[in-house]
């Protein structure tokens, strides 16, 4: 089972959302990490044929998924970024309606449907109306509709907006559970997220992948990079100014900074064991909208 | 007897042996261990998918669809019929006529809403991602919803017949004004795609249904250079839009993107 994806172009008049991407996704659990804009949204509609690209192709097990139609739809779970739902259905009425048209069989979608809203931890809900909902449990209910079909190819497009820690929790619980023979592929912009269940993490930015590896393999690119210091606090905004600030924290008089920089910025730093976090900012600082 | 049975056993051995000798100049051939694990999970994963997937007629997933149209356009047809059926035969010709496009432009405006729920709703997305996508979800709400109108109005045309109304005012009041809003309101709803929402979806099967209205006096002049009555037109002009609205039906029914691209860059 593999999913391909070859010179893959998504051009919006003249800007280019997507940027001649190619890669190969087999078996396991992907983190999309990049920041706004990167183009991870354009490229998972892509990958749903929710939309069409301007060149390149995708194909899985070797076929065209254009070809492939209602075959690959039946093996493909997807949750988009930004999704509504019928305010006067019932969650239990939501799920059996998406099972319909997912074409599972009655009595499969009654049990899928029930393991899931347990799962998600809405059993309790699961005839109030979606619209007395929180935002929170709307997302979950979300997840639940993409894992009906039990796909092979799972695309979720920031899964985690609006979870709290404790369901953030729970969800990467269910994602590593899940994912057993199954191509998953979440994004993000937030690194506690794929840090403990993605194999594999893709970095985006500007319609490119600027770097893919295992976690702990592209952590090493930043290597030497991180740095620590002590400081007075009067010094703090000047630093910011100057250099890629990850971290910082107070105690009393001082600040302990934690900064990203190719050299050494300052006499008394020291380097610290470099994270996704600092990979991120090391990627990222320019971008003004990161969140860690 | 005993003879010839060991003689028979003597034989076999004998051939096994042969066997034996011309298998020993082949090698048993090595079966990649990826392409017996790759066969072995595809099987199963097809044993899985009878399970859970079993094909289906368009009849039975038409049935389970139209367990999922909203109830209240049901309700709000059902109750517009039996106002229609009160009032009707204490009405003088024009009011009937004047009732008879209300119901034209309710039962537009009730189809255009229940099409476009997706949309407003914003599960477009995730339907689109799912076996019977987008289009063919359409394609049986528009079965489901034209089965309904076709009971409406087949009702409605007794009612108006049975007041003695004449077929042509009913195509010109009723038919035409229905076919002619919901041909524009499908054919907007296929070029807003999913910016669609609630405001534009109200205001265009009114609006066109209106613009029907207003055509009618420039239509009547046209005709009348043509040397054609209104009474002998309509009909022929009522299928004309019928065919319209098919055809307005059919291509949102096989549309298979539905996300607008904004050709500007969005760029900061
Ligand atoms: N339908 C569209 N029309 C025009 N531009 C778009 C459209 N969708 C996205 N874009 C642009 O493409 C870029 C990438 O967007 P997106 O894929 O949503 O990024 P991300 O999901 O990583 O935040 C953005 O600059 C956005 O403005
Ligand atoms: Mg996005």
């Amino acid at each position: 089972m593999e999913l391909r994806i070859e010179n893959l172009t998504k051009q919006y008049g003249s800007f280019l959302a997507v940027n001649d991407l190619s890669a190969v996704l087999t078996c396991g659990v992907y983190g999309l990490l990049g920041a706004n804009g990167a183009g991870k949204t354009t490229l998972m509609r892509l990958l749903c044929d929710i939309q069409l690209p301007t060149t390149g192709t995708i194909s899985y097990d070797g076929q065209d998924i254009r070809e492939y139609g209602d075959r690959y739809r039946n093996v493909l779970g997807y949750l988009p970024q930004d999704f509504g739902y019928y305010p006067d259905f019932t969650a239990m009425k939501f799920l059996l309606y998406m099972s319909a048209i997912k074409g599972l069989s009655k009595g499969y979608a009654r049990q899928r449907s029930l393991e899931l809203l347990d799962e998600v931890g809405l059993l309790q809900v699961r005839d109030k109306k979606i619209k007395t909902f929180s935002g929170g449990m709307k997302q979950r209910l979300g997840i639940a509709q993409a894992m009906l079909n039990d796909p092979k190819v799972l695309i979720l497009d920031e899964p985690t907006a609006g979870l709290d820690p404790k369901e953030r929790v729970r969800f990467r619980n269910l994602i590593s559970s899940f994912s057993r023979n199954k191509i998953v592929l979440l994004s993000t912009h937030i690194v506690s997220d794929v840090e403990y269940i993605a194999g594999d993490i893709l970095v985006m930015k500007k319609g490119k992948f600027i770097h893919e590896g295992k976690p702990d393999e592209i952590i090493h690119t930043v290597d030497g990079m991180v740095w620590e210091c002590r400081v007075a606090n009067g010094e703090v905004p000047s630093l910011e100014m100057k250099y890629n600030i990850g971290n910082m924290r107070t105690e009393g008089e001082t600040t302990i900074l934690r900064i990203i920089s190719e050299t050494k910025p300052l006499e008394n730093a020291v380097n610290a064991a470099p994270n996704l976090e600092d990979l991120y900012l090391y990627y990222f600082s320019d971008e003004e909208d990161h969140v860690i | 007897m005993r003879l010839k049975q060991s003689a028979r056993k003597r034989e076999k051995m004998t051939k096994d042996r042969e066997l034996e000798n011309v298998l020993k100049h082949y090698t048993i051939p090595v079966i990649n261990p990826g392409i017996r694990k790759h066969q072995i999970t595809k099987l199963s994963a097809d044993i899985q998918d009878m399970d859970y997937l079993p094909p289906q007629s368009f009849t039975g997933q038409l049935l389970t669809q139209l367990s999922f149209i909203s109830g209240w356009i049901w309700l709000a047809q059902a109750g517009m019929l039996f106002l229609l059926f009160l009032c009707f035969f204490r009405a003088d010709p024009f009011q009937v006529n004047m009732m008879m496009f209300c119901l034209a432009s309710a039962l537009s405006l009730i189809l255009t809403c229940e099409m476009s729920k997706s949309f407003r709703a914003g599960a477009w997305e995730m339907e689109t991602s799912c076996r019977y996508n987008l289009a063919q979800i359409f394609l049986f709400r528009l079965c489901i919803l034209f089965g309904g109108d076709f009971l409406v109005l087949t009702a409605a045309l007794v009612a108006y017949r049975m007041a003695d109304g004449p077929f042509w005012q009913f195509c010109l009041f009723t038919l035409l004004p229905f076919f002619l809003s919901s041909a524009i309101s499908l054919c907007a709803l296929r070029r807003i795609g999913n910016r669609c929402n609630s405001a534009a979806i109200t205001a265009i099967p009114l609006f066109s249904v209106n613009l029907a209205a207003w055509t009618t006096p420039l239509m009547e002049k046209g005709l009348s250079h043509l040397g054609l009555s209104l009474a002998e037109a309509t009909p022929a002009i009522t299928l004309l839009a019928l065919a319209l609205l098919l055809y307005h039906a059919g291509r949102l029914c096989t549309r298979a993107h539905y996300l607008s691209e904004s050709s500007y860059a969005m760029q900061k």
